[in-house]
């Protein structure tokens, strides 16, 4: 038999192609014809004959529109795309935003408006054909097939992948192909998937993006090793658009690095007085069984940092005579790793003296006054340590960076707060180490995570470039302490979903496009290396990543397909590509862009373009973009698709799958990391990192928080779901808590007497009216007097009241999640009574700054300095009508 | 006179010539200037010793002495040195001269105050710097010894941990759970305060040990342990038995990264930063040479070999220069002279001094000839060995550790020597292992013999084994007409202040009376085995300090002839007729051995162990220093008669008979051929008792010698024609194979003796020859 053609070295290696590769071109082969494999064929082609497959389901409205026709197989390898039947699009249907109000916010929840395919579109038929919007989604669900009409749109074309979907892969599988047969187009290196066509009986297939054909691997059809003829249509990745495959050697450059973790931790007086040093170590303690490990080939060191840096030289358990030394090094001018080995250490087999260490690591530097942090020269030592293998620099610091290379000061912050430098003063790196340090980091593979703990200012500005070039995240703790248990639990929490997340390791994404399409510019955390290549030394779980597409040549064809590919290490030792195919279809027509526009998305995208704002110029010039982009796409709108007449009645319409758009954008602009007003610069740069990392779920409720009435729930909600009942919210599976239907954010749905949840995704508010009756106090708290609830960062008592056992169920679930390291800490906050001005000075000084706070969360609302989403609306009339 | 050996056991001392010139012209004919070899700490079992302070002359600060002049009556004694007077204390009231105190006895001329102080002066610190760049059968023989060696420190003493391979490990020995050391980068020289600040010690070279002690919080407790305390030594012991090997990797081609020269700077520091006054002995363990950073000696390419003596003198060695000033800067640092204010590697706020010993183990140089100077300005020891696993290192070690009358290592610590003289005499310097503390008095000579320009001297470290050069200088008058301006005698005294290891300080009082030539002729006065030592001691010095070998040569050809001279007798231009008394007919002989001697030719040597012989030199004392120049033979008959001291000469070599040559740093056995077949056919005891005799006395006759000797000497037994018998014939005069081309300069050569062949070396000269050379420039240098 005959191959067709050496797998050649996927272009997204060319990162690595200056290590040792044993880089083949592609050849061609011109498949030798064997009556086996021809009668192989045939039968596959009879077999697929049959609509053996079960057509898609039908899907659920959409914004009104009807639920799309069936997909049907298509009965042979034949037909082109150019032959299918036009479909109709998504109608177009338009709101007077002036009217839908309050905002119909339930729409939040809607996925985007559908993909529509025609049937036979793609091979199987398999309803995951197609990439569900989880992983990978556009702005706009059909492409204007030139860029003229996309900017005539003023619509942005984007796509938000997010390739992984949760922490553990046993959360969410995906199908793997482990033959190790990757076929790929020749010329545009694309993953062969469930859309490509076959033709000549099979024998090659044309790709769907360039259009080359291509030869079919023998393999697809027979087993070589079983010497048995196989069913190339059942394989997964002519199935599944979400699709993983297990690499062939030619796709590493070394043998599979294990995971490796360098954990820096703040060893200084201010990590001693807050108890961030013995509760991080006991927490990495505790979490040691979480990190993936079953191949028994993590490494792990430590780092303690204060004005020196001490190393552990920690011995395996085997060898029974020895113990843990600690290295301190304190002359720092130059990285010096202070011993030949012992410092970076395989985890199972010093197993137990890890945990000797970890237990007595804060009895080591208990009492030391020592207010330094050469945190630059640690990450240096720390990237020296493992820069020839990769992996993770953890840190955890209480400390501005004072000694040595990246010292830090303060930045005065007063002088500048809410004026048009705040930005380029607060907001932008202080010290050009980090970004240099961070791309140092990511040319060997190493990642770099932060986890701040500082009681004052840490500079999360600058600190941040660290994880952002080089994949990681930052994580923000302000003010934390460990005499708050709540404090405690949040940190440990996520310190260990942190590190238990099955992250990919020397990982690199390529996106590609359709012929006439280009992938032009990359956000989220990670280092663009290369035009279209994006660099990942580790590949974290709970991230997505924008990336805007142009289009450069007229979109000839009905259907345009998006490919992302993420070639990575397990953290079992494979080497794997991930791939995602997304097929959309093309037109000519304004409104079917319009009417198949995503908002999240778009939201999005519009988020990554304002904090790109920020930085290059102000936070004013950010939230002005953001209302210059939306009266342009209401202009637009008005102008290309709202017949003439019923203009000036009402002028402020968008189609319907676009209504929530403006209210995304203006309660963007009242997100912490954008509002006018004083902000602390630290919380400002943290709320800029989570913005431009959040998974779209998130992010879109970090945008809008859900805002959840709990006195007056219905009956079933804070209970488990029976399956009883009508289905209040879409997937809600028996057994899981129900929560109730989210309000608008806004304060005229509090009522005095009220009791209400507020999540934003990084806290949760429960806001207990200053009216609310003592029965209900007493039910939730266990006190007579209100004034007795303990308010602030605090957890709810656990009692037996069924209502207090209902309101924990909906915190319990409202904080579970598998796709994110995120703990939620609840605040407890009193609201005004109908006898206390609400901003009477009467009230209790902790009162009035944690009213603020979560009512900074009702976006709907006019606040410092902004308006109310009315009064937003009222403002785009005016300039949609001018 | 008193006989010089008398002298020599009471006061320590021998002089070239036991009285001083007066005139210009007796300065020059003695040719070589006026010196003594005095060893301060000479062991006496009779030594006069006082509890009290001495009595110090107001003016000079001599102590009151024999010498002294006593006014009973007054209450007043007059100083010997200054002729002041100076009042008796109240508490000397009872004196009459029946009662007088043991300073003034005659026996006094040498007696030890044990000093009064309101505080002890604090424990010895010993530091011990530790190569990790060895084979594990290496360390682990050195850890053995080193465990061994805490039993043998003085009670109280503070020990301390360094190790180093590529880097510098400070160990902090208190630490319990686990280990805890402070590593330093090897590649620059460290800044004292910064180091202090690094391992949290800055300030307390301003705090007492006491102070440190009780708090729990310094560098005592940190980095110091005591030894008293039974848990201190538990941990020291642990933390030894930890040690391991350097884990880095050594590329092949490639010397292991050795930091030796930043471990000692960073030893340095730690000393510097320990407390006040602290006195401390840092002991290298060295297994190869610093190959980066500073005081680097090679490169880490074996392409690069280690220095010669040829590539140093032809200014080839390229790191040479720059380590030996390294270490040199070390050295004074140690003797805590502070010469830049600027010169960061030093803490100029501390009052902390240091010795360094150091001891190799290794079958190459270890770069020892460039850290000389520690050892040498310090009166630390140097010891070579092949390895730690010898015994030659372990006994060394352990030697150092000597016990003295009192049960202490008869090893103490910062000694200073001052000397007085009377008017008109002068010190000139000191060759030994001291530092002189340029300080100004009015005795010290313009002339700089030896390193002088002070009449004090620092010794780091001292022992009963450490022998001091010092030389003076005597304003002579310039015509015999002047005599009578001049003095009749002079006054001396050595005063050595030093902390005994038990923890007092003390002070030697050596004072001696000599003539002057206005008393007594000079040639009756002329110590000939106190020249020639002296002589050997001024030439390694200069050697030492740079100078060229010929010049030494010719400087001490030029001196003997001078002597000779003047004080041979003969006929002029009759070489025949040139005889010598006895008080100097040995002198050429020993000119002629120590011409031939590793201490001239160096080139024999490989440049550490040319270091080594000059130090050893440099510290022994005059009988031992006379076996390294001119080596001792003995033969060992099986005739039953008693062994016999036999000439150095090719021809005591016997067939029959074994010789024993004791070459101070070396021993041999030699069994002439027949000798050893008796030997090997084993014959019964009992019919040839006269065989094994012979070879037992030898035996046991060379164990003797090696027994108090230090360092070990290596043992050699050979036999004739085998090639270690080279060590035997490298030492004789090549009696019956002269050469004729021996030089009117006298400039003489020696071969390589790696010749297996029973004949001496074929270019050697001769004894005789030598003696006609000299005779005849005598006699025609004498028309000059
Ligand atoms: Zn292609
Ligand atoms: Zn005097």
């Amino acid at each position: 038999g005959g191959v067709s053609g050496v797998p050649g070295v996927d272009p997204l290696t060319q990162g690595f192609a200056s290590m040792n590769l044993n880089q083949q071109p592609a050849q061609q082969v011109a498949p030798v014809v064997d009556p086996s494999v021809n009668a192989g064929l045939n039968g596959v082609a009879q077999a697929y004959g049959n609509p053996a497959y079960p057509p898609l389901n039908s899907q659920p409205a959409y914004y009104g529109q009807s639920a799309q026709p069936s997909q049907q197989p298509l009965g042979s390898y034949g037909s082109t795309p150019s032959q299918l039947p036009a479909l109709p699009m998504n109608q177009l249907y338009s709101t007077d935003l002036l009217k839908e109000l309050p905002p119909p916010i339930s729409d939040l929840q809607l996925p985007p408006p559908p993909v529509i395919l025609a049937p036979g579109i793609s091979l199987t038929g398999q309803q995951d054909s197609n990439s569900p919007p989880e992983y990978f989604r556009s702005t706009l669900n059909v492409l204007p097939t030139t860029n003229n009409l996309l900017k005539k749109t003023k619509l942005p074309l984007a796509l938000v992948v997010r390739p992984y979907i949760s922490l553990h892969n046993s959360e969410v599988p995906v199908a793997v192909v482990s033959d190790a047969l990757i076929s790929r187009c020749r010329r545009c290196r694309t993953y062969i998937n469930p859309f490509v066509t076959f033709q000549e009986d099979g024998k090659r297939w044309r790709c769907n993006l360039c259009n080359l054909l291509n030869d079919t691997p023998m393999g697809f059809d027979f087993n070589q090793a079983t010497s048995t003829p196989v069913n190339r249509l059942e394989r997964s990745e002519l199935n599944h658009a979400v699709v993983e495959f297990v690499a062939p050697p030619e796709y590493m450059v070394r043998a599979p690095q294990p995971l490796v973790f360098v954990f820096v931790l703040d060893v200084s007086a201010a990590a001693l007085a807050n108890g961030a040093l013995a509760t991080v170590s006991r927490t990495i303690l505790d979490s040691l069984d979480r990190i993936p490990n079953k191949d028994g080939r993590a490494r792990v060191s430590f780092i303690g940092v204060s004005s020196s840096l001490t190393f552990f030289q920690i011995p395996a358990d085997e060898e029974a005579d020895k113990e843990t030394s600690l290295l301190v090094v304190s002359d720092l001018d130059d990285v010096l790793i202070p011993a030949a080995e012992g410092l970076l250490v395989n985890l199972a087999d010093c197993r137990s003296n890890v945990e000797k260490l970890l237990a007595n690591f804060n009895d080591y530097f208990a009492g030391s006054g020592d207010q330094g942090s050469a945190f630059g020269p640690a990450l240096k030592s720390a990237h020296r340590l493992i820069n020839s293998l990769g992996g993770k620099i953890v840190c955890f610091t209480s400390s501005l960076p004072n000694i040595g290379i990246g010292k830090l000061t303060v930045r005065d912050e007063e002088s500048v707060a809410d004026k048009p430098k705040e930005a380029s003063a607060l907001l932008g790196a202080n010290n050009a180490f980090y970004k240099s340090f961070a791309v140092d980091c990511n040319k060997s593979q190493v990642t770099v995570d932060m986890f701040l703990t500082g009681s004052s200012y840490q500079d999360v500005a600058t600190l941040a470039n660290l994880p952002r070039y080089s994949a990681g995240q930052t994580h923000f703790y302000p003010a934390w302490s460990a005499s708050r248990m709540e404090d405690i639990t949040k940190l440990s929490k996520e310190i260990s979903n942190h590190l238990s997340m099955e992250i990919q390791l020397e990982a690199v994404m390529r996106i590609r496009g359709s012929t006439g399409t280009r992938m032009s510019a990359f956000y989220g955390n990670f280092f663009n290396r290369s035009s279209d290549l994006c660099s990942f030394p580790t590949f974290a779980r709970d991230q997505s990543y924008v990336i805007e597409m142009a289009i450069e040549e007229t979109l000839t064809k009905p259907y345009a397909y998006v490919q992302a590919a993420v070639l990575h290490t397990t953290a079992f030792g494979e080497r794997r590509i991930r791939v995602l195919t997304l097929a959309l279809p093309t037109s000519k027509e304004i409104k079917d862009i319009y009417a198949s526009a995503d908002q999240l998305a778009i939201a999005n995208y519009y988020t990554h373009k304002a904090i790109e704002k920020t930085y290059s110029s102000s936070l004013n010039d950010a939230r002005e973009y953001l209302n210059k982009s939306m009266i342009e796409i209401l202009q637009t709108y008005k102008k290309e698709l709202v017949a003439g007449n019923i203009g000036s009645s009402s002028p402020v319409q968008i189609c319907t799958n676009l209504r929530m758009l403006p209210l995304l954008l203006h309660s963007l602009t009242k997100n912490i990391g954008f509002r006018s007003g004083k902000v602390p610069s630290d919380h400002r740069a943290n709320a800029l990192n989570l913005l431009g990392s959040m998974p779209l779920p998130y992010l879109i409720k970090y945008i809008y928080p859900s805002v959840y009435s709990l006195h007056d729930m219905p009956d079933d909600c804070g209970l488990p779901f029976t399956g009883e009942e009508d289905v209040p919210e879409e997937g809600l599976k028996v057994g899981e808590t129900v929560l109730p239907t989210p309000l608008n954010a806004t304060i005229t749905n509090f009522e005095k007497y009220g009791l209400y949840l507020v999540c934003n995704t990084s806290e949760l508010f429960l806001w207990v009216g200053g009216d609310a009756v003592p029965q209900l106090v007493n039910d939730l708290f266990g006190f007579e007097d209100i004034s007795e609830i303990p308010i602030g960062k605090v957890d709810l008592p656990e009692l037996d009241s069924d209502f207090n056992v209902r309101v924990r169920n909906i915190i319990g679930k409202i904080r579970e999640h598998y796709d994110t390291i995120v703990y939620q800490n609840l605040y407890i906050i009193r609201g005004p009574s109908s006898n206390e001005n609400a901003y009477a000075a009467t009230a209790n000084r902790e009162v009035i700054p944690l009213r603020m706070w979560c009512m900074s969360g009702l976006v709907e609302d006019r606040s410092n300095g902004s308006n109310s989403y009315r009064e937003y609306l009222g403002q785009l009339r005016e300039k949609v009508v001018s | 006179m008193t006989d010089i050996y008398e002298i020599e056991d009471i006061d320590g001392v021998r002089f070239n010539w036991n009285a001083f010139p007066v005139t210009r012209n007796e300065a020059e004919n003695i040719s070589t200037p006026v010196g003594c070899l005095y060893t301060p700490l000479n062991p006496r079992d009779d030594l006069p010793t006082a509890n009290y302070d001495p009595q110090i002359c107001r003016k000079c600060h001599a102590a009151m002495n024999p010498y002294s002049t006593i006014d009973l009556m007054a209450k007043i004694w007059t100083c010997p040195v200054c002729l002041s007077r100076n009042q008796l204390p109240a508490h000397y009231c009872s004196l009459s001269a029946e009662n007088l105190p043991v300073e003034l006895t005659p026996l006094a001329s040498t007696i030890e105050y044990v000093l009064k102080r309101q505080q002890p002066p604090p424990p010895p610190v010993f530091l011990y710097v530790i190569d990790l760049c060895q084979e594990p059968e290496d360390l682990q023989a050195l850890k053995d010894s080193l465990i061994t060696s805490l039993s043998l420190h003085p009670p109280g003493a503070l020990i301390g941990l360094i190790t180093f391979d590529s880097v510098v490990n400070v160990h902090e020995l208190k630490f319990e759970s686990g280990f805890k050391k402070y590593v330093f980068s090897g590649s620059k020289e460290h800044e004292s305060v910064e180091v202090q600040k690094q391992l949290g010690i800055f300030g307390n070279c301003q705090k007492t040990w006491i102070q440190q002690f009780e708090t729990q919080n310094g560098t005592i407790n940190k980095f110091l342990l005591p030894l008293s305390d039974s848990d201190a030594e538990f941990q020291i012991t642990k933390t030894i038995e930890s040690l391991e090997c350097s884990k880095w990797i050594v590329p092949s081609g490639h010397r292991a990264v050795r930091v030796t020269g930043a471990a000692l700077s960073i030893a340095s520091c730690l000393v510097e930063g320990a407390f006040s006054q602290c006195a401390a002995k840092i002991t290298l363990f060295a297994g190869g040479p610093c190959t980066f950073g500073p005081g680097m000696i090679v490169g880490t390419e074996l392409k690069e070999p280690i220095r010669s003596h040829n590539d140093i003198d032809k200014a080839s060695a390229k790191h040479y220069k720059k380590s030996v000033a390294f270490y040199k800067k070390l050295a004074s640092k140690a003797a805590g002279i502070k010469k830049d204010i600027k010169d960061k590697s030093i803490d100029h706020a501390s009052t902390s001094i240091f010795s360094v010993d150091i001891f190799a183990g290794c079958y190459d140089q270890t770069g020892i000839y460039e850290m000389r100077s520690l050892a040498n300005l310090t009166g630390g020891v140097l010891v070579v060995t092949d390895s730690f696993q010898t015994s030659i290192f372990k006994n060394s070690f352990f030697g150092v550790f000597n016990k003295d009358d009192e049960g202490y290592p008869s090893s103490y610590f910062d000694g200073t020597l001052q000397v007085f003289t009377s008017h008109k005499l002068k010190v000139a310097g000191v060759v030994g292992h001291a530092m002189s503390l340029k300080h100004h008095a009015d005795n010290v000579a313009d002339i700089q013999v030896g390193d002088g320009l002070s009449d004090k001297w620092r010794m780091c470290s001292l022992s009963p084994r450490h022998t001091y050069g010092i030389f003076f200088d005597m304003q002579t008058v310039p015509t015999v007409d002047q005599r009578n301006s001049s003095v009749g005698d002079v006054c001396i005294q050595f005063q050595t202040t030093y902390r005994h290891a038990n923890g007092s300080v003390r002070t030697r009082v050596t004072t001696l009376r000599r003539m002057t030539s206005n008393s007594t002729d000079l040639s009756h006065t002329f110590d000939q085995e106190a020249a020639a030592v002296l002589y050997a001691r001024l030439v390694v010095h200069k050697l030492e300090a740079g100078g060229e070998y010929s010049d030494l040569l010719r400087w001490i050809d030029k001196s003997l002839v001078k002597l000779c001279t003047v004080y041979g007798d003969y006929s002029k231009n009759d070489s025949n007729s040139f005889r010598l008394s006895s008080k100097f007919s040995l002198l050429p002989q020993f000119i002629y051995h120590l011409r031939r001697s590793q201490f001239l030719q160096v080139f024999n040597c490989s440049p550490d162990e040319t270091a080594f012989y000059h130090h050893t030199l440099l510290r022994t004392d005059i009988r031992d220093s006379l076996v390294m120049i001119q080596p001792t033979l003995t033969v060992f008959r099986a005739d039953g008669s008693d062994p016999e001291p036999v000439l150095l000469d090719s021809a005591s070599l016997q067939a029959d008979s074994v010789l024993l040559l004791d070459a101070f740093f070396y021993i041999v056995i030699y069994f002439g051929h027949v000798a050893a077949e008796w030997r090997d056919k084993e014959y019964p005891r009992d019919e040839y008792p006269g065989v094994y005799e012979m070879i037992d006395n030898s035996r046991e006759e060379a164990a003797s010698l090696i027994s108090d000797r230090f360092p070990l000497p290596r043992y050699v037994t050979t036999d004739e024609g085998k090639s270690q018998a080279r060590f035997l014939y490298s030492k004789l005069n090549p009696s019956e194979n002269d050469s004729q081309n021996f030089g009117a300069a006298m400039a003489g050569y020696v071969a390589d003796g790696s010749d297996a062949n029973t004949v001496v070396h074929t270019e050697d000269v001769s004894l005789k020859t030598f003696f006609a050379h000299l005779a005849r420039l005598v006699v025609q240098n004498s028309n000059a």
